[in-house]
């Protein structure tokens, strides 16, 4: 017996129509708002005042004219170069997510290890003049220590982190990854001190390409391609290879993979090591395009992001995290100057990672699945 | 020697036994049907029999050879293969994806593109199919892919888990005169099924599953017309 109490007016007969008012009113009451709790109305106020916040500061940064066309261009190419950064990561996150359903918090610290380990063998070829004769090579050749200190890094995390917890509930896994998190942290701050160490200039990367009156610095443009031919391997492997059929395989259903003969062991490493070579190029592209260089610590914000790029294009989703993490640098380089100074926020340039986390908190609230992503589906027995 | 053998095969979830004391066998070119109410452990022992969970006690012999210890991977490579219960196809890859997923570990690129054109003559639907994804095509498709998948790994033993589950009984018909054909090709095949009439039509011999113990079994004929048999499976 339904409680017909809280609905007075709900027994009087008749059709919904303007002539009913009563009736059209306790249809609209228990259609919207009695469906909604205390919650839904302040997510729906948050969701306003978000959006209208956007509204307003970009209207008013444009009212006062305050950035050329130009400058809109360069934070642009500023952003789309983070974020090639934050992609390559990001893809780490995916690729392990998709197949273990597990978030890896140590894939920030395998970031770090490979730029980390790679800067001494950068600061040695500088010294011995090698990056001068040939600095294309001598990049290249970076990239390819930092991709298998990296992956090395990455598969001894499974092995040793993960492997034997694989048959606990996830949050096990979880934990133990926080930890590995904390204790690659630590190795490299036992190894190679507090101290930040920068990656030498590369000749020829310090000048900048004049696209009418854009002028975009040679290493934004480095760090895209790079990024991008990466990306394009990645797509590759995954789509076109034997190993990749494996691995989309596996991420589907990994009982049925198993029973058509797939070594479920064999993929999750090879999942994990691609991940990790990813993430140590990006540490080495990253080196090249932030003077400030690379330290113990240097992992955590870096993979946080990707991981909020990852969440919003759909974590699980190749595509989705190259297209979050692109997403996450243009609206990072754009966001202070767009929103925030309209609104007359002082200092807005420091507020960068305040954007990123926001977009993290909103897209979970609103959007769990992301851009790309779909409900995800447990896995029945 | 039998092509598979259970010996006394308890297996357990957890502290919970569900498997007490089976023991069956499957002899090369049969097929062999084993029927019972739901949660009579059918299931259960098809994963026992793919080693997707070990026996407690007691033993499963492929071909005369102890099969504890060999991982769920490589039983494909000896010559045993399950088509899943609700068929288990990857949704989101293509149909000629799925079955190049059955030929995972073979290298005969020829032999591999002589079986794929053997099942796409034996289910012409997956053919016309072969670029579509797996998750757009109706359930008696997706059955039938499992079932191709399966044979891309040129089985001699073809497990079977529900197949005419969730399918109207046209398409139950067309999945059981496939398997027959499957069997006439030299395939031996164990089917696990509730539609204990259509089992025991096409099975040479058959098992009756209750509540993790086996209680009949003999050939299908027999169990057809036995009394017991038709009061619980078959309707009376």
């Amino acid at each position: 017996m339904p409680d017909r109490s809280r609905f007075p007016i709900d027994d009087k007969p008749g059709p919904v129509t303007a002539a009913n008012p009563s009736r059209v009113a306790t249809l609209v009451h228990r259609l919207a708002l009695d469906r909604m709790s205390w919650v839904d109305v302040v997510l729906l106020l948050i969701r306003i005042g978000f959006i209208s916040a956007v509204v307003i500061g970009s209207t008013r940064t444009f009212m006062e004219g305050r950035f050329s066309a130009a400058q809109w261009g360069t934070l642009i190419a500023a952003g789309v170069a983070q974020g090639s950064i934050y992609s390559l990561i990001a893809l780490g996150y995916t690729l392990v997510y998709g197949i273990l359903r597990l978030i890896n918090f140590a894939h920030g610290d395998v970031f770090m290890f490979g730029a980390f380990c790679t800067v001494f063998l950068a600061i040695w070829t500088s010294q011995q003049g090698i990056l001068e004769r040939a600095p294309a090579i001598t990049v290249l050749s970076w990239i390819l220590f930092a991709a298998l200190i990296s992956m090395s890094i990455a598969v001894l995390v499974e092995r040793l982190a993960y492997k034997p917890l694989r048959n606990k509930p996830r949050l096990v896994m979880l934990i133990s990854a926080i930890g590995a998190s904390f204790f690659l942290q630590y190795t490299a701050r036992g190894f190679f001190s507090t101290a930040f160490r920068s990656y030498p200039t590369v000749p020829g990367l310090d000048g900048r390409l004049e696209l009418g009156q854009i002028a975009v610095p040679h290493v934004q443009i480095t760090v895209f391609a790079v990024a991008l031919a990466l990306m394009a391997g990645l797509y590759i492997l995954v789509e076109k290879t034997r190993i990749g059929r494996a691995m989309r395989a596996v991420s589907e259903n990994m009982e049925t993979a198993r029973l058509m003969g797939v070594n479920i062991e064999r993929v999750i490493m090879f999942t994990f090591g691609i991940g990790g070579a990813l993430a140590g190029a990006a540490g080495v592209i990253n080196g090249l395009y932030k003077p400030q260089g690379v330290s113990f610590i240097m992992g955590f914000f870096p993979g946080v992001k990707a991981f909020t790029a990852a969440v919003l294009g759909g974590i699980g989703s190749v595509p989705g995290a190259l297209i979050g993490g692109l997403l996450l640098g243009i609206f990072e380089a754009l966001g202070p100057n767009l929103v925030l100074t309209g609104l007359g926020i002082p200092g807005s340039n420091q507020l960068k990672d305040v954007i990123a986390f926001l977009m993290l908190v909103l897209i979970l609230i609103f959007r769990p699945q992301g851009i790309m992503g779909e409900a995800i589906k447990e896995e029945k027995a | 020697m039998h092509l598979l053998e259970l010996r006394d095969v308890r297996a357990a979830y957890g502290n919970l036994e569900a498997l007490h004391g089976i023991s069956l066998f499957v002899d090369e070119g049969e097929i062999v049907s084993l029927i019972g109410a739901n949660g009579a452990g059918k299931t259960t022992t098809l994963r026992t029999i793919c080693n997707l969970m070990s026996p407690t006690t007691g033993a499963v012999l492929f071909d005369g050879r102890d099969t504890r210890g060999v991982e769920v991977h490589e039983l494909v490579g000896h010559g045993m293969v399950m088509v899943p219960e609700n068929r288990g196809v990857f949704a989101r890859m293509s149909v000629y994806e799925n079955l190049l997923m059955g030929a995972y570990q073979r290298n005969d690129k020829d032999g591999v593109r002589t079986d794929m054109d053997m099942v796409t003559g034996l289910f012409p639907r997956l053919g016309e199919r072969m670029k579509q994804p797996a998750g757009l095509l109706s359930g008696g498709e997706q059955q039938m892919l499992a079932m191709g998948r399966a044979l891309m790994t040129r089985p001699r033993l073809l497990l079977m888990d529900e197949p005419s589950m969730g399918l109207a009984p046209v398409l139950v018909d067309q999945i059981f005169e496939k398997v027959a054909n499957i069997s006439r090709q030299g395939t031996t095949i164990l089917l696990v099924e509730q539609n204990a009439r259509r089992a025991l039509a096409l099975a040479n011999r058959a098992y009756v599953m209750e509540t993790g113990r086996l209680t009949l079994e003999g050939s299908a004929a027999d169990l057809a017309n036995d009394p017991a048999v038709i009061e619980a499976y078959l309707g009376g």
